[in-house]
């Protein structure tokens, strides 16, 4: 099980005026989301993250994919917009590895993640913006990480459905940006 | 339990022109054109581990 792994952070994070990020640097305060492709049951006897191998390995970029494996929490239903635009988006809950816990995103319903199982999910990870941590009620598990390298990628899009407009909530929590 | 995958949901938007090392971040990284994002990529450790 690895320790170490690649994050993505959108570029707006950085606030006016923050220090800029170089190798070397600490991040503190900083909380990560697994946006999970797939979660199943634990694939493995220890919790931890390990990489994904990526099938198009050398023709593509990386898609620094992982598995995480640990102990799910309980789930809340996301949603996104207000009114009659209101849509299910998917669940949200805490997964556990080790002393490292992260909020994962899934799609499908929150009844369908069993509270105190111990599951693998594949995912993505990305820095958790700090607005969310009020605004949307999520458990406090920001921590200190030390950035061993960083890299720009550019990705072609016709629209962008995350950013700073965008707003996932647990069902009737919080107030919606969008 | 198990939870099926819904397309894009792991994944950021959008298809990968470039990625590429760099040794600090500026201001400057957006790209001018609308059309494509950046995304910081952090290879990143639990500070107390490092």
């Amino acid at each position: 099980m690895m320790s170490i792994m690649w994050v993505y952070m959108e570029t707006w994070i950085i606030k006016d005026g923050a220090a800029e990020l170089t190798r070397g640097s600490h991040l503190r305060g900083v909380g990560l989301r697994a946006s999970c492709l797939s979660v199943g049951p634990a694939r493995t006897m220890v919790d931890g993250i390990a990489e994904l191998a990526d099938p198009r390995a050398g023709q593509e970029p990386a898609s620094h994919r992982y598995e995480l494996t640990g102990m799910a929490g309980p789930a809340a239903d996301v949603y996104a917009g207000d009114g009659p635009g209101q849509r299910h988006v998917g669940s949200e809950f805490v997964i556990t590895a080790g002393d490292q816990a992260f909020v994962a995103l899934t799609a499908g319903p929150a009844s369908m993640v069993a509270a105190g199982s111990r599951v693998t999910a594949r995912c993505t990870f990305s820095v958790v913006a700090d607005y969310e941590w009020d605004a949307f009620g999520l458990p406090d598990l920001r921590s200190d990480w030390y950035v061993h390298r960083l890299k720009i990628e550019h990705r072609q899009i016709d629209h962008v459905p995350g950013g700073p407009g965008w707003a996932c909530r647990p069902a009737g929590q919080g107030t919606s940006l969008i | 339990m198990f939870l099926a995958a819904r397309d894009g949901l792991a994944d950021q938007p959008g298809k990968v022109l470039r990625s590429f090392e760099i040794e600090r971040m500026s201001r400057w990284d957006d790209d001018p054109d609308p059309a494509i994002m950046a995304w910081y990529l952090l290879d990143l450790a639990p500070l107390r581990a490092s």
